[in-house]
């Protein structure tokens, strides 16, 4: 069942575009499994053909070979893949499908219609930003260490919380937030 | 020498780097200098440049996380952002970086995926794009897919 899957869905891929086509994960992971072996093999013929470039400085040095795209790359459904994958909680990527479901939609009507506007690429932020946040919710974005006695969690008013000394040394240079970029006023309350 | 005085944050992004690889994204620190990275990027799928393999370098300043890391193409690359050089046009690279933002969310959210897909503000004159592609196409490493131009 798994192998039909993939083997059915590469030829399609290769002979026609497929935009926004996002795969289930138990799906992805069959297909990153099996692709391994054909990607490495691909990529290191590629590479031998890298390695006649006059343009990459001494100090290059090539990393191992990329990890294939297991995904049609759909902007936000990608994403949520990526973030899927890294969450340990369910529910909170089932909150983030549910969030980005609408997001889908929108970018399929806007890559058939106007360039990207400016509150689109706001939104993509914001919600990148917030993703980055589920991640490591019991550190502190900045430094990702955690918070204990000696250096404590500070919040804002925009409910974000950091190392003190980590967000002074950030307001030195912009008065935004990191996370939300809203201007970053303190919880009172809490200090 | 420099190694030794490496933030904590850097090594704990190196290491997630190396343990958790993003699809379509390989980077790795170099053995002298733990703050310059080798990267190499396949190109996105259903854009004009898939089957690519773009090498890259990454850089941590001192002020890291502080200041924005500093990312460069190494293979040449035609894009309305990357310039001859393969220096970036990208703001979260310049003025609206942010420390919540890290290595592994510049190359495969901003760099991978948003500059990549930059192309679609051509949406509206794809076959304009195109044709300025097949003309630089010396410096691909990579044929088009056939099926884009039917869009």
């Amino acid at each position: 069942m798994g192998g039909c899957c993939c083997s059915a869905r590469k030829p399609h891929l290769h002979g026609t575009p497929v935009y926004y086509y996002c795969p289930p994960t138990l799906e992805e992971h069959e297909s990153l499994t099996s692709n391994d072996g054909t990607a490495t093999s691909l990529t290191t013929g590629l590479l031998v053909g890298l390695n006649l470039e006059t343009s990459t400085p001494d100090t290059y040095h090539p990393p191992p070979a990329p990890l294939p795209y297991d995904m049609v790359l759909g902007g936000p459904a990608s994403t949520d893949s990526e973030s899927g994958r890294e969450t340990v909680s369910g529910s909170s990527f089932e909150t983030l499908i549910t969030c980005k479901d609408p997001e889908e939609s929108d970018c399929k009507i806007k890559a058939n219609s106007a360039p990207i506007s400016p509150s689109k690429a706001g939104l993509s932020k914001s919600k990148e930003f917030h993703a980055l946040v589920t991640e490591e919710e019991d550190g502190c974005p900045i430094c990702l260490e955690e918070y204990d006695v000696e250096n404590p969690k500070t919040l804002t008013k925009c409910e974000h919380h950091f190392h003190l000394s980590c967000i002074l040394e950030w307001m030195e240079r912009s008065d935004s937030c990191p996370i939300c970029d809203q201007e970053m006023i303190f919880d009172q309350t809490l200090n | 020498m420099a190694n030794s005085n490496l933030p904590r944050r850097i090594i704990k992004e190196t290491q997630r780097l190396l343990s958790e690889p993003a699809p379509g994204i390989s980077a790795s620190p170099s053995e002298d200098n733990m703050r310059y990275f080798n990267v190499m990027i396949l190109g996105p799928t259903q854009s004009p440049y898939e089957g690519g393999v773009f090498k890259l370098e990454l850089f941590l300043p001192e002020e890291y996380p502080m200041a924005a890391p500093k990312v460069r193409f190494l293979t040449k690359i035609y894009h309305p952002n990357i310039d001859k050089l393969g220096r970036i046009c990208l703001d979260i690279l310049k003025d609206k970086w942010s420390p919540a933002l890290g290595i592994r969310t510049v190359l495969l959210r901003y760099i991978c995926l948003s500059s990549f897909t930059l192309v679609d503000v051509y949406l509206k004159r794809p076959i304009h794009f195109l044709k300025k592609c097949s003309k630089h196409q010396s410096a691909f490493q990579y044929q088009p897919v056939h099926g884009f131009y039917k869009m």
